[in-house]
C-alpha cells in the first residue's frame, strides 16, 4: 500500500499536520492531525509498502513492545483508509 | 465600528506571541462573535484563535461556533503548509533557470509567528528577474497548470498566476506601480541591494533593515490608499521583538527618511507595542489610527480609496469641486497606465481607445458601480482629513 497524494507534514504544537500539495491539493482538501508515529507512518507510506514492514521499521525505532506498535499501525491505517488516501 | 473589538483582538494576539496569560477581567467583556468577525475581515483569525484558547471564552460558547474558529485555524495552517510547498518548487525552477527571485511579504514574515499558519497568507509575492517574464509565464501556464489572472506582455509591475484550490502567485516585476512613484524611483535599482540565499545563487533575500523598509513602505502604499488593517500592527510587533535588537537603525532610519515614511514607521511601532503588550492608554492620535484601521481590515474599502485620490487631487488647494471633476474624469477617460494593467491588448493598438471608452462606460452603466461611485464622489466630504491621508502624514513628517 502507498499514499494516494503527496502529503507534507509539519510540527505544530508537539502535535503534527499533514496536507496535500502540489496539485494533489485540489483533490485531497483535508488537513490530518497526527502524533510523532503517525508522522513516521505516513512517511513511510510515501513508497509502496507492507503493514508488516511499517511494524518491523518502527520497532527498530522505538522501545515498544511490537505488538503495540502493530496495534498503533493498524488503527492509523484504518483513519487513513477511512480518509480515503491510501491505495491498497 | 468598536474600536474595543480590535483593541481585544490585538490584545489576545500578543497574549499569544508573548505566550502570556489574558487577564480574565478583560476577558470576561469580550464578544467572542465579534472578535470573530473583526479578527476574519483583518486575516487573523487563526492567531486571535488560539488566543481564545488560552481564555475561558471557547468552553462557554456553543459548538458549532467552536468549530467555525476551528475551521479558520485549519484553513490558515493548510494554505500556509500548500503556499510553502508550492512558493518552495517555483523558486527551485527559478534557481535552476538563472532566474533571481526573492519572496515577499507574508512569505518572510510567518517564519516570525510561533506556529504554522498564526500569519495568514491569501497570496504569495515574489519578486523576480523581469527580462525572463516570458520564462516564467510559459512554466507557470505549461508546466504548472496556472491559469493567467493578469498578464502584460508590455511593461507591467506584477503579473498575478492563479489555480486551484487556493494557489494565488503575484509575481513581480517591480516592487511599487505608478502609484507611489517616489517608492518606484528608491527601489528602481532593487537587485542591487539584495543578498543571496545560503547555498543559493538566484535565489535572493533583502537584509533584515532593508525587508522591514520594504514591509513599512508597502503597508504605507496601502494604508495611503485603501486602508490597512490591524495585521500590519502585528507584523510590525512581530518583526519588532525578534529583529530589532539587531537592526542598524541609524541605517534605517536614513532610508525612512528619504522615503518620508519615519512618522508612519514610528506610529505603527509605538501603537503595536501598546495594543499587543496590553496597553490600553492610547493618545488621541493613535485612537484616531486604531480607528483608521480597525474600519480598513485587511484589503481596504473603496471609500478611502476614492478619498485619498480626491485629496491627492485637491493637493493643498480647497478646491474640492474642481477635484471631483479631475477624479469622474479620469475614471472615464484613464491615463495610459490603467491599459497598459488592465487592458494590454488596447495599449499595444491604440486605435482602439475610443472603442474601448465606449463599451468600458456602457459596461459601468449598466453594471451601476460608476454610477454609484461617482455618486459617493459628489458626496465626499473632503473637509476632515483621516490619519491615511497623504496630506496628514507629509504635515507630521515635515514637523
Amino acid at each position: 500500500m502507498r499514499l494516494k497524494y503527496n502529503f507534507v507534514c509539519q510540527e505544530v504544537s508537539g502535535s503534527f499536520i499533514a496536507v496535500a500539495v502540489g496539485d494533489d491539493a485540489a483533490q485531497y482538501s483535508r488537513l490530518l492531525r497526527m502524533n510523532q508515529t503517525g508522522k513516521d507512518i505516513l512517511e513511510l507510506l510515501k513508497k509502496d509498502i507492507t503493514e508488516d514492514e511499517i511494524v518491523h521499521t518502527l520497532s527498530e525505532k522505538y522501545e515498544t513492545e511490537e505488538s503495540k506498535i502493530r496495534i498503533s499501525v493498524s488503527r492509523f491505517i484504518k483513519t487513513l483508509m477511512d480518509a480515503g488516501v491510501l491505495d491498497c | 465600528m468598536n474600536y474595543q473589538n480590535c483593541s481585544d483582538i490585538l490584545y489576545l494576539c500578543g497574549c499569544v506571541l508573548n505566550q502570556s496569560v489574558p487577564d480574565p477581567d478583560r476577558v470576561v467583556s469580550m464578544n467572542a462573535d465579534m472578535l470573530y468577525a473583526e479578527a476574519q475581515r483583518h486575516g487573523i483569525a487563526s492567531l486571535v484563535f488560539s488566543g481564545m484558547e488560552m481564555t475561558g471564552l471557547l468552553s462557554s460558547l456553543p459548538e458549532e461556533k467552536v468549530k467555525k474558529w476551528e475551521r479558520a485555524r485549519n484553513s490558515a495552517q493548510r494554505n500556509t503548509l500548500l503556499f510553502n510547498y508550492e512558493r518552495k518548487e517555483i523558486c527551485a525552477w527559478m534557481e535552476s533557470r538563472g532566474i533571481w527571485n526573492m519572496p515577499l511579504k507574508g512569505s518572510v514574515l510567518q517564519r516570525l509567528y510561533s506556529e504554522i499558519g498564526q500569519r495568514e497568507m491569501t497570496d504569495n509575492d515574489i519578486l523576480y528577474d523581469a527580462s525572463r517574464k516570458q520564462d516564467v509565464y510559459d512554466y507557470m501556464t505549461g508546466e504548472r497548470s496556472y491559469e493567467v489572472y493578469s498578464y502584460s506582455p508590455v511593461e507591467t509591475y506584477d503579473d498575478v498566476f492563479q489555480k486551484p484550490p487556493v494557489y494565488n502567485f503575484e509575481m513581480h516585476r517591480q516592487l511599487f506601480d505608478d502609484f507611489t512613484p517616489e517608492f518606484q524611483v528608491y527601489y528602481q535599482n532593487v537587485r542591487d541591494r539584495l543578498l543571496p540565499d545560503e547555498g543559493k545563487q538566484y535565489c535572493l533575500h533583502f537584509s533584515d533593515e532593508d525587508f522591514y523598509i520594504y514591509m513599512v513602505a508597502h503597508a504605507y502604499k496601502h494604508f495611503s490608499n485603501g486602508g490597512i488593517g490591524l495585521r500590519h500592527l502585528v507584523d510590525c510587533y512581530v518583526w519588532n521583538r525578534s529583529k530589532a535588537a539587531f537592526m542598524n537603525f541609524d541605517y534605517l532610519y536614513q532610508e525612512l527618511d528619504k522615503l518620508g515614511l519615519r512618522t508612519f514607521e514610528m506610529q505603527c511601532r509605538t501603537l503595536s507595542d501598546k495594543l499587543l503588550s496590553g496597553n490600553d492608554r492610547l493618545e488621541t492620535e493613535e485612537i484616531e489610527l486604531l480607528k483608521y484601521m480597525c474600519e480598513s481590515g485587511s484589503f481596504g474599502t473603496s471609500e478611502n480609496s476614492m478619498k485619498h485620490r480626491l485629496e491627492k487631487y485637491m493637493g493643498d488647494s480647497t478646491n474640492a469641486s474642481g477635484a471631483k471633476r479631475k477624479y469622474i474624469l479620469e475614471r472615464l477617460f484613464p491615463g495610459m497606465d490603467y491599459y497598459k494593467k488592465r487592458a494590454p491588448f488596447v495599449y499595444r493598438h491604440k486605435i482602439l481607445i475610443p472603442v474601448y471608452w465606449i463599451w468600458r462606460l456602457c459596461r459601468r452603466m449598466v453594471s451601476g458601480g460608476m454610477i454609484q461611485e461617482f455618486c459617493s464622489v459628489c458626496k465626499t466630504n473632503l473637509g476632515k482629513r483621516d490619519p491615511g491621508s497623504s496630506e496628514t502624514m507629509k504635515r507630521k513628517e515635515d514637523g
